[in-house]
């Protein structure tokens, strides 16, 4: 019969848990075990708590500790008006110190306890108003190029994430407010312009090519300083953040000669742009003056503040030396990680609320989320960003996007009987119809355009004026413009009065179209 | 324990993530600091759950990791390959959690009669508890705290951590027989403590 010693059966037991007793000895220990039902439960409850330790949860990786350790060992951690301790102990401590305080003062003078109790209560809220972020706060744009700012000018959009089609668009207008919103998923994603693609189209000179890119250079900071993700996920969202684009296309426009303005308007029209230019004869602004006139940045500022429960408007200082130190550091991938954190954050909110707003002034701010989409909406109009250099009338919102996009799936190729081809973006319906054409020749024109609304007319008409369109179309090919702003085609009609026939012919030729766009 | 040192030959075209730890840390001996990175991306995870598991409380576990890779960085020009950059680390942890062990004073004294549980959870067959109930795991985790920490260290980088004996040895730097000593001992306390609770 087995028998160990006290010590020796205990040193066994814990050998076969780990499953390192050789197998004789393992053989010797069941065999023991077999008739001593106590020992046997001892080394179950051992084996219990071995599971129980192994499967036991791990702590999540931490995305943010490279740059929280890097910060440590460069020792260039930003200063702490950025990052600021946490506010419940500022708070608490500041509020401790304002009770012994006011105890005192109470005992000798109650009217003077008023006041400074009064005096401290404002403090405290300052002080927990300038701590709403805490822990690594990081530009969310931090890395942006000209051409990026360039298109946020132009498009009032820029891509948060291209891999899933995530995008910060921004809409203003003095009818229904205005909206900075992240949609997920946008299939409207503007294809790119580069300076390049702009000053070649304009036809601007070197010189007036540094001035825009002065213009871009200071937006850009403040485009940077515009959103900003905490590591407690929160975010920051400047409330001016929402006219900048007008500011600048506004601001573009004025240093453009009319000639340059009117291209320039072309150049918006032709990308759907939500601004168009209206000014078009104003003289052009001098440089000096405007550059004189582009805010700088202000240290002070008003950010809606986002958190996974809160919505606050905070005036937030910003240090623009530790943004500008971030945007050096901070790789890529941080970027990816923010977006990512903040996206799923902020969307995540419609599960816990639906709406919720806060106060601006008198303007209410709202926030918004649905599937894809997270809003925020001011009621009014965003305060200007440069209320001093105000060139309202250069440039006005020129049309409003569907607030849900309508995904477009198709695109059609259309051959006319010259040979010339075009690509249009067409519904299930207009496929249909398109494949229902007589097949042989035919002519086209646009003779209807409802701008504002989402819909256009195509109308296949008589051979009248046909030449000076068809001409168009190759000119417009010549260029491989594979895809045919169909807005363009049509402005070009209506400006050629010998293109336009009095009335379409309504012979069985004509086939009408509405495409839904 | 001292082992051999490895030595890989560097690619210029190997990307850093997929370098050997031992590549990684010789480029950063040669003056590339950056390579840091990707050896503090494979570790600080299993780090930061080894303090956890240690101190059971998640608000500590990011400073001391982050004072653990600082020291680790500092003392990695005088790295000598004797061991695995693995258990260096390590090692580096586990002394810095006796450190803060010690600062704070925590010193837990093993008592069977100062143990008062509130929980009374009595298991039927032990084989087929699944930990679904949390309660269970919560008190055999509050039963290991109460182990002294010379005979819980063990325990957390076995069970926990899935370390080897060998492993263990060079991480509290002793010899393998003590570890296996003071695993069966400590499992022992371990036991002593669930058995009025879950049995």
């Amino acid at each position: 019969m087995n028998q160990f010693s006290h010590n020796e059966l205990e040193q066994i037991i814990s050998l076969y848990i780990d499953g390192e007793l050789d197998p004789v000895e393992t053989q010797r220990l069941e065999e023991y075990l077999s008739t001593h039902p106590v020992t046997a439960k001892e080394v179950e409850l051992l084996r219990l708590s071995k599971r129980a330790l192994s499967s036991r949860p791990q702590l999540a990786k931490d995305d943010w500790f490279w740059l929280k350790l890097s910060n440590r060992i460069e020792g260039s951690r930003p200063p702490r008006t950025f990052l600021s301790a946490r506010p419940a102990i500022a708070f608490t401590s500041l509020a401790v110190m304002t009770l012994a305080i006011v105890g005192v003062i109470f005992m000798k003078d109650a009217p003077m306890f008023h006041r400074y109790f009064l005096e401290k209560k404002s403090q405290v809220e300052s002080v927990y108003r300038n701590n709403i972020m805490t822990g690594n706060i990081l530009p969310l744009f931090a890395n942006l190029n000209k051409d990026d700012v360039l298109n946020f000018a132009l498009f009032g959009s820029i891509a948060i994430d291209t891999s899933n089609k995530t995008s910060l668009q921004v809409k203003n207008s003095d009818e229904s407010g205005s909206q900075i919103q992240i949609v997920r998923n946008d299939e409207r994603i503007a294809v790119p312009v580069t300076m390049n693609d702009f000053a070649d189209e304009i036809g601007i000179n070197p010189f007036q090519r540094e001035i825009v890119d002065s213009i871009l250079g200071s937006y850009k900071e403040k485009l940077q300083a515009s959103v900003l993700v905490s590591e407690n996920d929160e975010v920051a969202i400047h409330a001016e953040l929402v006219d900048l684009n007008r500011a600048m296309v506004s601001t573009i426009a004025a240093c453009l000669e009319p000639p340059q303005r009117t291209k320039f308007q072309r150049f918006l029209d032709t990308r759907n742009a939500p601004y168009a230019v209206v000014a078009v004869n104003t003289p052009r602004v001098p440089s000096h003056i405007i550059l004189n006139k582009i805010p700088k940045f202000s240290s002070s500022n008003n950010y809606v503040v986002i958190s996974p429960d809160t919505v606050e408007i905070a005036q937030m200082t910003i240090n623009v030396d530790s943004i500008r130190e971030v945007a050096r550091r901070q790789e890529m991938r941080y970027r990816k990680l923010m977006t990512e954190r903040m996206v799923a954050e902020l969307t995540e909110r419609q599960r816990r609320m639906e709406e919720n707003f806060v106060g601006m002034g008198q303007n209410r701010v709202r926030i918004h989320s649905s599937s894809g989409t997270f809003q925020i909406h001011f009621d009014h109009a965003a305060p200007a960003v440069n209320p001093e250099f105000e060139m309202v009338d250069m440039v006005k919102p020129r049309m409003y996007l569907p607030e849900v996009p309508r995904p477009i799936t198709n695109r059609v190729t259309v051959i006319g009987e010259t040979g010339f081809s075009f690509e249009i973006p067409a519904d299930e319906r207009t496929v249909r119809e398109l494949k229902r054409l007589p097949k042989g020749e035919f002519r086209f024109e646009i003779v209807d355009s409802m701008m504002r609304e989402p819909k256009m007319k195509l109308m296949f008409r008589s051979p009248s004026g046909r030449r000076k369109l068809d001409a168009k179309v190759r000119e417009l090919n010549a260029k491989e413009q594979n895809l045919i702003d169909l807005d363009s085609l049509l402005r070009e009609s209506d400006n050629s009065p010998e293109q336009v026939p009095a009335k379409p012919k309504k012979s069985g030729k004509e086939i009408e179209l509405e495409i839904m766009l | 324990m001292a082992k051999p040192a490895v030595i890989n030959i560097i690619s210029a075209n190997t990307p850093n993530e997929q370098k050997s730890d031992d590549s990684l840390i010789m480029l950063f001996q040669s003056g590339e600091k950056e390579v840091f990175r990707y050896l503090l991306e494979r570790y600080q995870e299993k780090v930061r759950n080894v303090i956890f598991s240690i101190f059971n409380d998640p608000d500590l576990v990011d400073d001391i990791a982050q004072e653990v890779f600082i020291k680790v960085y500092q003392a990695l020009p005088n790295f000598r390959f004797e061991s695995s950059f693995y258990t260096w680390v390590y090692r580096i942890a586990v002394n810095k959690c006796r450190d803060e062990l010690r600062k704070k004073k925590v010193k837990r004294f093993f008592t069977f009669q100062s143990f008062e549980s509130t929980t009374n959870i009595k298991i039927e067959n032990l084989a087929t508890v699944t930990f679904d109930d949390e309660n269970i795991r919560s008190v055999i985790e509050d039963s290991l705290k109460k182990i002294p920490e010379k005979f819980r260290m063990p325990i957390i980088l076995k069970d926990i951590d899935g370390m080897s004996y060998d492993e263990i040895a060079e991480v509290l730097d002793c010899e393998v027989g003590t570890v296996k000593s003071r695993l069966s001992r400590g499992r022992t306390m371990l036991k002593e403590l669930l058995m009025p609770i879950l049995v």
